[in-house]
């Protein structure tokens, strides 16, 4: 028989024992392919000229993560090879004791690397060119992205690439194998499996305060980052942050101990049915696993958090840049003198621009409406909080009359102010919490001796010109007599234009944003960084730079989360496994002791399902205070309802983390209980 | 005469398909008496491995019967089978079968626990049998700490402690030096008459088959001879005349056919 043949029946023969592998290769496979083919998708496609620029970053990031992926990827397929080699380690030992060189039993080896890697990739791929059709229709829904030129895409580029990277992860996988087997001395391969166990409880103390100590610090640095995150300098948090993943290493590491002291006492527990053989079991395994069992903790948690925060960010701007957020075509800001009558000298016609318009005045008044006076006596938080920001800054004041017409434009309701009444507009949460303390006491403005109070508690959370991130600055609405009683009180500031194109078409609609600014004397192709008296911000530029970011972000968080969820489940299942293979001959011990196969196949249930649910646990855990951090970081951009991302993240967890459990289950049960 | 608590009655069993039929156990018949000590004693491939499979319902039978306490194991399946090898058998296998996760304690413990023994029972139980085969000692270490003849006493201990009708003892000093041999089989005996433990022991070692108060010969699958100890004589006399049968087991018969 030669090698290729005997090849093709060990893996036929052994195809359970590769499942976790083959699972492991084709995930791996499809997914390096779907993210690297992310340009040539028709989702991407359809996101306009303007969001290229992201595209395109998008595309760099996700070529730089994926040689991290690739590294990963490499070093888990050299992992679960090597547990296959360990577990057939008697088989090649057999081989070489009837006679077969190892010349020939590292050319069955090669034959079947090359075999596993060639189905493997093959139907890991197929999964990826699939996938990644499934994946545009999903992106396109999440993101209300046009689909209509949407057709079956393959990237050769990315396929080439995918193919390149795992074939040298197999070359290296092939060289190690080789390796491994001319390493091998005969008496070793026919007695593997045979070793000395180690007595790892000799001491009681140890394990209890190291874990005590380590909980401890955890429980501390989670509050400190969840409910006190104003109060952190930026060392305290590397403190908190470093020594939180420290304490989750000597917690793993000193969990075994402790858990089984703390069980061992309850001896009702302790003694009934096989309690006590599973948990010595499952401490044993844990502690002589302790450091990847962290590791693997770590793994889930960040996953968690970045898929909870990456989802809840595109809810998030979903919601600012859909169309609450972008009622009309174009909003804009002229310093100075209104922006139609400077259309109009440089020779452009409003009628042909704009098919409605309205323009209303933005005033000033110095030295009352600023900054910090709005915040009233609130104003000492503030500062805590924007060290760098001007406060006598003053800001934008508009009449009731006037502003109303904006709110006719942008579809919102009108407002009404009695003659002693001022709103406050601001969708910039992070300032917006002080201020609403401040109108929630009823901070005065007084313009020449006349007191205005506020009409609402609360900040209103609308807008003058559209942002699509929540940050403008805030305005004030004053009542119309306000400014015919005081007229030297006020200074004017700037004009404001809100309207629609004469044009209903999308791609014709980027053309007339070129015109406005052009008209306005800004450079179409500029950043908007540079400082003119134009400041323009069109429904195109807020949704596609919104939409590009989110749905960068939301890539990049799908891609880093899915392969460290993968690549956690996958050393998990190894690791249980081969823990199963070690434990087969205890289970054949309990059957003889006439323990029934039922609840043999609880036992090992319990085992297995100890081994996954525990660092996961302790992740959620985590992430539970994590994502407190999270949401207070991110209250700059408005408060972000978290709801979403989390379910989703949980839904990915469940999937391929659960997904991982059920084949590791399935093949564990084989390997343990078939006799 | 006593109960009987085994019987085994025209035990077959075949291997092979037709025409190409080995017999393992040909028409074997025995009985064993509550409380006794009865050794089985054959060559290997003898057949009684086999027979100690059949009795422990690793194996069954081709034909014939095995009752134990007169109820025919054969007709066992499931829960059933399960619950008759937890109650009624104990092992001692040749090499431990100790459970390395675990202490001494513990292995003796699990005999009961799977029982549903509640921990004040197990713990009284335990220390009471840890006395009485002096292993007090190492109930808290774990095998790997133990020597081989502390092993195998841990296993007697375990296979003994639930009061099982019948203790299956397979080869229980092959893998122990000769002293620790000696100290396995006094124990093994002190089993016998302190707790009138019933206990089958397979060997084909002729000192410890000397504890026995009976021992029967299996060859090539039929009973050969049977041997009982006088309980005046001393052991020596009756292990000289167990090796003088096993002589004539190994050589001479098959020159006599």
């Amino acid at each position: 028989m030669n090698s290729f043949k005997m090849a093709l029946r060990n893996i036929g023969k052994s195809k359970k024992d590769y499942s976790v592998y083959f699972l492991t290769l084709i995930l791996g496979v499809a997914i390096f392919y779907m993210f690297n083919s992310l340009d040539g998708q028709g989702a991407m496609k359809s996101i306009s000229r303007s969001t290229n620029q992201a595209v395109k970053m998008l595309v760099g990031a996700i070529e730089g993560v994926s040689v991290m992926v690739a590294i990963v990827m490499g070093l888990l397929i050299v992992y679960a090879n090597n547990f296959l080699i360990k577990r057939r380690k008697n088989e090649f030992g057999l081989y070489m004791l009837l006679g077969m060189g190892k010349r020939k039993v590292s050319r069955i080896l090669i034959a079947e690397t090359g075999l596993v890697g060639i189905i493997s990739f093959v139907s890991g791929a197929a999964l990826g060119i699939f996938g990644s059709q499934f994946f545009s229709i999903i992106v396109a829904g999440m993101f209300d992205l046009d689909l209509t030129a949407y057709r079956f895409t393959f990237s050769p580029a990315a396929f080439l690439k995918t193919a390149v990277n795992f074939g040298v992860i197999f070359i290296a996988v092939l060289v190690f194998n080789t390796l491994t087997v001319s390493r091998y001395k005969l008496i070793d391969l026919l007695q593997a499996g045979k070793k000395e166990e180690k007595n790892i409880f000799k001491n009681r103390w140890i394990p209890a305060v190291v874990f005590v100590l380590a909980a401890g610090f955890l429980t501390f640095a989670d509050i400190r980052i969840c409910f006190f995150p104003d109060r952190l300098s930026r060392n305290e948090f590397i403190v908190c942050v470093l020594g939180g993943a420290a304490a989750v290493f000597a917690l793993f590491f000193s969990m075994a101990g402790f858990i089984f002291d703390i069980l061992g006492r309850f001896k009702r527990f302790y003694y009934k049915k096989l309690n006590f053989f599973v948990i010595r079991q499952f401490c044993r395994n844990l502690n002589s696993s302790s450091l990847s069992m962290a590791l693997i903790c770590l793994m889930l948690f960040f996953s968690l958090v970045i898929f909870s925060t990456g989802f809840s960010l595109r809810t998030f701007v979903n919601a600012r840049v859909g169309n609450g957020g972008t009622p009309v075509d174009v909003s804009l800001r002229y310093e100075g003198r209104k922006a139609s009558e400077v259309f109009r000298e440089n020779g452009i016609e409003m009628s042909k621009l704009f098919r409605d318009y309205t323009e209303i005045p933005l005033m000033k008044c110095p030295g009352v409406i600023t900054l910090g006076s709005l915040l009233g006596d609130h104003l000492e938080e503030g500062k805590e909080n924007f060290r760098m920001a001007d406060w006598d800054y003053p800001q934008s004041v508009i009449s009731v009359s006037d502003y109303n017409l904006l709110q006719d434009r942008y579809g919102r309701k009108r407002v009404k102010l009695r003659g002693n009444e001022y709103l406050l507009v601001c969708d910039f949460a992070i300032y917006s919490q002080y201020a609403d303390k401040a109108l929630a006491d009823g901070n005065p403005i007084i313009i020449q001796g006349k007191e205005y109070l506020p009409a609402e508690e609360k900040c209103r959370d609308e807008f003058v010109l559209m942002s699509g991130f929540g940050a403008n600055g805030s305005c004030v609405i004053l009542p119309d007599e306000a400014f015919e009683m005081n007229p030297d009180a006020f200074e004017p500031y700037a004009f404001i234009l809100a309207g629609n194109y004469v044009t209903t078409d999308k791609a014709e609609s980027y053309d007339f944003d070129d015109e406005v600014k052009r008209g306005l004397g800004t450079d179409p192709e500029g950043t908007g960084a540079e400082m003119g008296p134009a400041m323009v911000t069109t429904r195109n530029e807020v949704r596609d730079s919104g939409i590009g970011n989110t749905v960068m972000v939301v890539f990049l968080v799908l891609y880093i989360g899915v392969i460290f969820v993968i690549s956690a489940a996958a050393i998990l299942a190894l690791k249980v496994l081969s823990d199963g293979v070690e434990s087969v001959e205890r289970y054949r011990i309990l059957d003889r002791m006439g323990v029934s196969l039922n609840l043999q196949k609880k036992t090992l249930f319990t085992q297995i399902l100890l081994n996954f649910a525990l660092p996961l646990i302790v992740a959620l855990i985590q992430t539970l205070f994590g994502l407190g951090f999270v949401r207070d970081a991110l209250k700059a951009f408005g408060l972000i309802n978290m709801g979403w991302g989390i379910a989703f993240a949980l839904v990915v967890m469940l999937i391929l983390y659960g997904g991982y459990f059920v084949t590791t289950y399935m093949n564990g049960k084989r390997i343990v209980l078939s006799r | 005469m006593s109960r009987k608590i085994l019987e085994v009655v025209n035990a077959e069993k075949y291997y092979g398909t037709r025409g190409n039929v080995t017999k393992a156990l040909d028409d074997i018949s025995f009985g064993v008496n509550e409380g006794e000590f009865l050794g089985i004693m054959g060559a290997s491939g003898s057949g009684k491995t086999t027979l100690l499979n059949c009795i422990s319902t690793i194996d069954r039978l081709s034909s014939g019967k095995v009752l134990i306490r007169g109820k025919d194991i054969s007709e066992l399946k499931g829960s059933a089978l399960n619950a008759f090898r937890r109650d009624e058998l104990g092992f001692i296998f040749q090499d431990f079968n100790l459970l390395d996760t675990m202490t001494g304690y513990e292995n003796i413990a699990l005999a009961l626990s799977i029982r549903n023994a509640d921990h004040a029972q197990i713990e009284e139980k335990v220390n009471r049998i840890a006395s009485t085969l002096e292993i007090g000692d190492v109930l808290e270490k774990f095998p790997y700490e133990m020597s081989g003849g502390q092993k195998q006493r841990v296993a007697a201990a375990r296979a003994v402690v639930k009061d099982p009708g019948l203790i299956l003892a397979d080869e229980p000093t092959g893998a122990l030096d000769s002293k620790s041999s000696g100290t396995l089989m006094e124990s093994i005996v002190k089993l016998n008459r302190e707790f009138s433990s019933t206990i089958l022991m397979v060997t084909h070692d002729a000192f410890s088959a000397s504890y026995a108060s009976r021992i029967i010969f299996i060859k090539d699958g039929k009973l050969f001879t049977e041997l009982l100890r006088d309980p005046e004589k001393p052991r020596k006399a009756f292990f000289e005349k167990i090796v003088e049968t096993s002589a004539v087991l190994g050589g001479s018969m098959n020159e006599l056919i």
